[in-house]
């Protein structure tokens, strides 16, 4: 399938969850695949405008309630009404609601990260206790989500930390909070409901503002839902499709590109981007590096005297792998492990055969290329190939294995290692394999 | 939602009734709550707005005759986007209505963007989009019918409904953004 096509079915919603992950992580990494969305946005805003100015001509209306014995001016009234809505029906029984769809997001919001309706947000909350950064998601309290809400966050810190805040609001009235404002206070508002933030902010007495307790013009009688969500560089909120009203998001772990992008009817827009000062100073590279402890159960070939030379054939031994993924698929790294490799070797000399056998463990060092596949989430097949060598020869190795990550950062993979040592003796080339178990835990940074 | 559909439904029901019952009033209330979406549909997808507006107003006469006639339309959004899908198909295969493409191509080629009327360029480019692939994109974009919705009206797979809306933005956005 084209990128070009994930973003038409993306647009629509229309991208199973795999593949919109997919999707979400190639925009991450690539600069070129995100004006693309940005030229469709624009293309969709364009539609939606066109949408909104096509009303049935009077001289129309006239004509047919004229062939039907009545004047034109029922029409001409109810027109104005239904001006706006169209194509509001569905042939399946179910109302499809409002005029047309459209992204919520605007080229021009997502290209400058600030949009003309800004969103209440706090840059100094990217420092506070939530670590590494903090976003959310509000709804407003008066709108209604007609079709299911995608809205993907992604945030570039990778060890500075970033914090941002996407918002969808329909009059964009909120204001931006001081950059003085007190952590605690932007987390409040953080908190807080669209609803509620409305009104504190025309109030006029917003704490994320001067630091003074609110005294808003109402009061909620029951306290809205707040989910708290974790959020990967790749991960998407899903909400319901049915009204979510007060509802708010809290997002934390924001760690790559950022983008937010949710299909709503066009009653909600604009969306609002709003992105802190400190994801300005995020590290150029899209990827992440990963370390990986690696415990191996060996078998090595050829078979020799091990018990005359007092060793196991059986090794259990220890890897280390440093890497750095370049997106979902490619990653290279360095390797640092013990190998013992069962080497025989032998010369003919004066009619007799002197056969040499050792078994020593000796140290490996490899370079290596890995190519992942997401599966499902947290679950990875992998194929990791390795050149390196040791003081005897170089080695080649290989690892097929499957990384199951039940936490963000942290992974378990499991799979099976073969190692080829390639050594010479007397001119002759000898070699020794090991094939076997492995298992160990991934940190991704 | 489903209320609201079934609330939808049964008035259009008591609206047809007063129209044969000899209540020409009624008709304007039925053509008043349904006209925009079809108007939409068919300037839209013929990409003419004489030939549309003589769709358009076939649609309804046509409604009318049926209701007249005795007839009992069960859902009249559906029957009016069916009625208006199947004229828009006949016009578009005739081809009796004159197409400025090369007017359109000239002012898509043009260099000032900023003689460029919107709205005009994008009816010009629309026309430039294959048929069936038009009418997918005006039906998602303009209608908001989901692409199953789609599926079931234009009566093609949900993959070919899914490829023909991609062509058409693909078709769409080469034509409005000749640099990208």
């Amino acid at each position: 399938m084209e990128f070009e096509e994930y973003v038409s079915a993306f647009l629509d919603g229309a991208l199973s969850p795999s593949e919109e992950t997919e999707f979400l992580h190639i925009l991450s990494v690539s600069p070129e695949k995100r004006a693309m969305l940005h030229q469709h946005l624009g293309l969709r805003s364009m539609l939606a405008a066109d949408a909104r100015v096509a009303s049935v001509p009077s001289h129309l209306d006239a004509a047919i309630l004229g062939a039907a014995g009545i004047g034109a001016g029922i029409g001409a009234v109810g027109g104005a009404a239904a001006g706006g809505a169209a194509l509001g029906t569905s042939t399946s029984g179910i109302s499809s609601g409002a005029a047309m769809t459209g992204a919520a997001v605007t080229a021009a919001s997502l290209g400058a990260g600030v949009s003309d309706g800004v969103a209440a947000s706090s840059a100094p909350a990217a420092t506070s206790t939530t670590a590494s950064g903090v976003a959310a998601l509000a709804t407003g309290s008066w709108w209604t989500l007609r079709r299911m809400l995608v809205a993907a966050l992604l945030g570039v810190s990778l060890f500075t930390g970033g914090y941002l805040l996407s918002s969808l609001d329909k009059d964009s009235e909120r204001e931006t909070p001081d950059a003085s404002s007190q952590p605690t206070a932007a987390h409040d508002a953080l908190n807080t409901t669209g609803e509620s933030a409305s009104s504190v902010a025309s109030s006029g007495a917003t704490n994320a503002h001067d630091g003074a307790t609110p005294t808003p013009q109402h009061t909620v009688s029951s306290p809205p839902p707040t989910r708290t969500v974790w959020i990967t560089r790749v991960d998407t909120v899903y909400l319901p499709a049915v009204a979510q009203r007060n509802d708010t998001v809290r997002v934390t772990r924001i760690d790559t590109v950022l983008i937010a992008i949710a299909q709503t009817d066009h009653s909600a827009r604009p969306i609002t981007i709003v992105q802190s000062p400190s994801l300005q100073t995020f590290a150029a590279t899209p990827g992440r590096f990963d370390v990986e402890i690696q415990r191996e159960h060996l078998t090595t070939w050829p078979y020799i005297d091990h018990a005359r030379l007092g060793v196991d054939r059986e090794q259990q031994h220890f890897a280390l792998h440093a890497g750095y993924a370049f997106d979902v698929h490619h990653a290279v790294g360095v390797s640092l492990s013990e190998k013992s490799f069962a080497m025989e070797y032998y010369r003919i000399e004066n009619d007799s055969l002197y056969l040499f056998q050792r078994q020593s463990a000796m140290l490996v060092g490899s370079g290596f290329y890995r190519f992942s596949q997401p599966l499902w989430t947290g679950v990875t097949p992998e194929f990791t190939l390795r050149i390196g060598g040791t003081s005897l020869g170089p080695v080649f190795g290989g690892r097929l294995a499957v990384q199951f990550a039940p936490l963000e950062r942290l992974g378990i993979v499991i799979g099976a290692d073969a190692s080829l040592l390639a050594y010479k003796y007397k001119d002759n080339i000898f070699t020794s394999h090991t094939l076997g178990l492995t298992y160990g835990l991934r940190y991704r940074f | 939602m489903l209320d609201e559909v079934s609330q939808s439904v049964s008035l259009d029901r008591e609206l047809q009734q007063r129209i044969r019952n000899g209540d020409n009033r009624a008709f304007g209330e039925l053509y008043t709550r349904h006209k925009q979406p079809v108007y939409v549909y068919c300037t839209r997808f013929v990409g003419h707005d004489g030939t549309a507006e003589d769709v358009f107003q076939d649609v309804f006469i046509g409604m009318l005759e049926r209701i007249r006639n005795g007839s009992e339309i069960e859902n009249v959004a559906a029957y009016l986007m069916r009625s208006a899908r199947n004229r828009c198909l006949n016009v578009l295969r005739d081809r009796k209505f004159p197409v400025d493409i090369a007017d359109v191509e000239d002012r898509l080629g043009h260099d000032s963007a900023v003689e460029f009327d919107t709205h005009d360029a994008l009816q010009g480019a629309m026309r430039e989009i294959p048929d069936e692939n038009r009418e997918a994109l005006v039906l998602c974009e303009y209608g908001g019918y989901s692409y199953e919705e789609i599926a079931r009206m234009t009566e093609v797979p949900l993959t070919t409904v899914r490829k023909r809306i991609f062509r058409a933005r693909q078709k769409l956005r080469e034509l409005l953004n000749p640099q990208g």
